[in-house]
């Protein structure tokens, strides 16, 4: 009988593996990195300095704070062979830039080796950032200075006009001079949105969960209550049948407080991965993004 | 014997609780994923009549300095008027493909007019009409994606019964017919 369980035990096992694993196989999409704890900021081609960095994030932060809309830019090395606009709509998508609601998320993404730029807007924002407007401002403010390879201040001009067209649309005015705040120049990446997998797949995952540590833990009673069920109809013997077997009198096999006390606890296990995403993405310092999306607004374009 | 008909009768509440708890989360889930392949259709829709739109000023535009590429103006302007008399999806599909293959020629003529490419309204409205090829390729790609979820539910078990019993039926794919799938690439900026 111990072998049964073992046996068995060890295929459930087998398929929590291949579940587990499935997900991330067959990925054709471009591989998006994690946003970096400067959320309005990530520089993953370590071109920026620290002042137009701390220029943007403060910039950002008070637009976020004022309006509620998210803006971020994004510098990437290369695009390895995807073209800009999926890659900036892939990351737009995952990120969630921008508020659930509102989808006013804006997107500022340069790839350096490929020399292209791409504005990615929300919803939302279509209105205050027209496609047409978006270009002309990446290629007035951003685009002369891309050419001298100064991104830095390529990206600040840039930056503080969409601000404006934010706050303009959302009837506030953005203070002279930015509140500076202290920040990280470390990478810690933070998982903002798990990529939670297929809802039916973990469901399933769970229940094979629970019986496995039924079997493990508590005697598979879980097991016998549920096989005790099904075959309860075609089943001769009253509940009064197992009396002899003696648990506790009248409660029944299944009917014992420690029974229900230890189904009960297994909620606890759900729990787990809940807590673990809301402790990381508390990690950012500047709260997560919202999960906006964008419909393919913006422009793109090369310098 | 009170006591028995009690007990059956809970039984088969039970068993009747066990059969038609999956039937309506299955009928549920259907009823949303069908809804969201309606929504992403309509987002083609939109963003189909936004190019649409657009293309009249571009025209007139381009006409302005190009006045003797009579053919293309032409073939761009059945083609739209394809695509607005389009009934099915697939027709669809097919005119917007055609549209697309006419404005990339439009686009290759433009190479020959440098004074057409340097005006200020040329320009605005390429980047509109580039965009708008965006969001098409996007809310294709989210049509896509739905009617996939949609027509994986409907085929795999156990939707599939709940499928046969409500009369769900598999959707089709936004696809153009062969030979003609490539949107074409619209840059100015070179």
């Amino acid at each position: 009988m111990k072998k049964a369980i073992k046996t068995t035990a060890k295929f459930l096992f087998t398929i929590i593996l291949v579940l587990c694993l499935n997900p991330t196989m067959a990925n054709a999409k471009p591989k998006i990195p994690n946003p970096t704890n400067l959320k309005y900021v990530n520089d993953y081609a370590n071109i920026l300095i620290q002042d137009s960095k701390e220029f943007i994030v403060s910039l950002g932060k008070e637009i976020e704070n004022k309006t509620g809309a998210q803006a971020a830019v994004v510098v990437i090395n290369s695009l390895e062979g995807y073209d800009i606009e999926s890659y900036a709509y892939e990351l737009f998508r995952q990120w969630g830039i921008g508020d659930k609601d509102k989808d006013n998320g804006l997107l500022i993404l340069i790839a350096i080796q490929d020399r292209k730029w791409k504005v990615e807007v929300g919803i939302g924002l279509e209105g205050a950032i027209t496609d047409i407007s978006s270009a002309r401002v990446m290629e007035e403010y951003a685009v002369p200075y891309f050419k001298e390879n100064n991104y830095d201040e390529g990206l600040k001009r840039a930056y503080s006009v969409y601000a404006n067209s934010i706050a303009e649309e959302y009837g506030v005015s953005l203070e002279e001079n930015f509140e500076k705040i202290n920040i990280d120049n470390s990478y810690q990446e933070t998982n903002m949105n798990d990529t939670s997998s297929d809802k039916s797949g973990s469901f399933f995952v769970f229940i094979i969960f629970v019986f496995l540590i039924d079997a493990i833990f508590n005697k598979r009673r879980l097991l016998k209550f549920i096989l005790r069920v099904l075959s309860f109809g075609s089943s001769r013997r009253g509940p009064r049948g197992r009396g002899p077997r003696g648990r506790g009198p009248g409660g029944g096999h299944w009917g014992g407080s420690d029974d229900f006390g230890s189904f009960g606890g297994f909620g606890g296990f759900g729990g787990f991965g809940g807590n673990d995403s809301g402790f990381s993405s508390g990690d950012s310092g500047f709260g997560g993004f919202g999960g906006g999306e964008s419909g393919g607004g913006g422009s793109s374009g090369s310098w | 014997m009170m006591k028995k008909g009690l007990k059956l009768f809970l039984i088969i509440l039970a068993v009747l609780v066990l059969i038609s708890m999956p039937i309506i989360s299955s009928y549920n889930s259907l009823v949303t994923l069908e809804q969201k392949v309606k929504s992403a259709e309509s987002t083609i829709d939109t963003q189909l009549q936004r190019r649409s739109d657009l293309i009249p000023n571009l025209v007139e535009t381009v006409k302005g300095y190009a006045s003797q590429e009579k053919e293309i103006f032409t073939d761009i302007s059945n083609a739209r008027s394809k695509l607005a008399g389009s009934q099915t999806l697939e027709e669809r599909a097919n005119a917007d493909t055609e549209l697309s293959s006419a404005l990339s020629r439009l686009l290759v003529i433009v190479e020959n007019y440098p004074e057409l490419k340097s005006n200020q309204n040329f320009k605005d409205l390429s980047v509109a009409l580039e965009s708008t090829e965006n969001r098409i390729s996007i809310a294709r790609q989210n049509y896509n994606e739905a009617v996939d979820a949609y027509n994986i539910k409907v085929k795999r078990f156990p939707g599939s019964i709940v499928a046969g019993i409500f009369n769900f039926e598999e959707k089709p794919y936004y696809r153009a017919s062969e030979g003609a799938e490539k949107v074409p690439e619209v840059n100015f900026s070179k």
